[in-house]
């Protein structure tokens, strides 16, 4: 089981933005895509969803093409619908997709990322952290193959930050899904990924693919762990 | 609310002041008030009808009126809203009307409709129904317009249709807009009824009772009752409708 992503390039009018992007991320391993703002990540990450086309190359995913249904996608802006609480919110995939069990099945993972209490709030009553939350229980109801996740916390401050690093393994972890994280935090990367894909600045390539071999929870002062951080600020300058 | 109610006390010594300088000619309000609370429920004797009841005839002809064009506005509203070329071929046409005032349509309205059975009663609802629709159209196709593609995108991503876009986010995000579209649009509504009514013989209406009152020999007690009455549901109705608009947005 894996998640192929061969030869994909993409181009919008002259300007070249993916250039022959390649790499392969394990099924049920967590993979996080790490360059520049503005290197091409979230065009990558469309790509793989489906919303958009590729100029060249394919998604496979256990060798057949990636199809929207198989993706759960996660954004940077929450983008909960505000008039809808949060157990509607989470259920609006389902919804979608016309599920009898819609409200029951996003009950449960509400559990899941232990929101329980907040059921019936708003998202205007929720701080950012829950929202991201909600954001990505709403992805995980429709029990995607594969979770995309597009720089989900990159608004979040330090320390909650962390700790919803921490709370996406923990749910990474009961729910095993093929992740794709992006982000440009370094840091962030090394804490969550198997596997870290490096991409160059525009038009991005795939610079190197960096397994990550360190038990979790990881500890970000420990030796390996600032090494691999050292490895990718050169790789990245 | 002392600030409320300090400025009415500071509007009716204004008005006293007015009155003993005798810049213009005016009732006291003391003696405004009790006419207006005997019009209440006595009937003024030149039309036989209490004021109350004058009130209920022009508030139905609003209602009425203003329900037939909210039908008709926001679902266009909303259409035009997410269609664009719908928008450019609609929104061309209602801007040459939208400036045209409702009261302007007065005279046209009442010779267009005279062959009808009803005339008079026609030809007011129509001139409600051009206040009132406009405003609310306007309002509607602006929050239709402004749902943000971000959410769309969403939308989107977890492979909805554009049917079901455009009812569970397009609609629910307009929402706002067509709360307040209805709330405007009453508001000109009924501001449009007062003076339609006073145009044409229209045996009961607010406007038609100012009218009569002036037309009778200038009774400016009945008419400032009247106008009263009219200022105090105008406030009423919005006041109802902000109240109805957290209940139906109750995430605002």
């Amino acid at each position: 089981m894996a998640l192929e992503v061969l030869n994909v390039s993409k181009s919008f009018n002259e300007l070249k933005v993916l250039d022959g992007i390649s790499f392969k991320v394990k099924g049920n391993s967590f993979a996080c895509i790490i360059g520049e703002s503005g290197c091409g990540k979230t065009t990558l990450l469309r790509i793989i969803s489906g919303l958009e086309r590729a100029d060249d190359g394919e998604v496979l995913f256990n060798g057949k093409t990636v199809k929207i249904n198989d993706v759960g996608f996660v954004f940077q802006d929450d983008r909960l619908l505000p008039w809808r609480t949060t157990l509607k919110n989470i259920a609006f995939g389902l919804e979608i997709r016309n599920d009898e069990k819609a409200l029951e099945k996003a009950k449960e993972v509400l559990k899941l990322v232990g929101l329980e209490e907040f059921e019936n709030y708003y998202p205007n009553q929720l701080s950012g952290g829950m929202r991201q939350r909600v954001g990505i229980a709403r992805a995980l109801a429709i029990n995607p193959k594969i979770l995309l996740m597009d720089e989900p916390f990159a608004a979040l401050d330090a320390q909650t930050r962390n700790r919803m690093q921490a709370e996406l393994l923990e749910i990474w972890n009961k729910e095993k899904k093929t992740v794709l994280f992006v982000t440009h935090n370094i840091d962030e990367a090394v804490y969550l990924a198997d596997k870290i894909i490096v991409l160059s600045k525009r038009p991005a390539r795939v610079v190197e693919e960096i397994e990550v071999d360190l038990k979790r929870p990881r500890d970000r002062t420990s030796l390996e762990f600032v090494g691999i951080r050292k490895r990718i600020l050169e790789l990245l300058s | 609310m002392r600030v409320r109610f300090f400025a009415l006390c500071t509007f009716v010594l204004f008005w006293y002041v007015i009155v003993f300088s005798r810049i213009v000619e005016l009732p006291y309000p003391h003696k405004v008030f009790l006419v207006f609370f005997c019009l209440l429920f006595h009937p003024e004797p030149v039309l036989g009808k209490t004021l109350i009841e004058h009130a209920i005839a022009s508030i139905f002809r609003v209602l009425i009126a203003s329900f037939i064009a909210f039908v008709i506005a926001i679902p266009l509203g909303v259409a035009m809203g997410w269609f664009e070329r719908l928008n450019l071929f609609a929104s061309t046409i209602v801007e040459v009307l939208r400036p045209i005032p409702p009261l302007a349509w007065i005279p046209l309205a009442y010779i267009l409709f005279s062959k009808l059975s009803n005339p008079t009663q026609t030809a007011q609802f129509f001139i409600v129904f051009i206040g009132a629709f406009f405003p609310c159209l306007i309002s509607v196709v602006d929050a239709a317009r402004n749902t943000p593609s971000e959410l769309i995108e969403m939308a989107r991503a977890f492979n909805a249709n554009n049917r079901k876009i455009l009812s569970s986010i397009v609609l629910p995000h307009s929402l706002q807009g067509i709360v307040t579209g209805v709330r405007i649009g009453l508001g000109v509504g009924w501001m449009s009824i007062i003076a339609a009514e006073m145009l044409a013989t229209s045996g009961a209406g607010l406007g038609y009772f100012i009218m009569v009152m002036y037309e009778v020999g200038g009774r400016i007690a009945e008419i400032i009752s009247g106008m009263t009455l009219i200022g105090i549901i105008g406030y009423v109705m919005n006041l109802l409708l902000l109240k109805i608009e957290r209940v139906v947005m109750p995430w605002r």
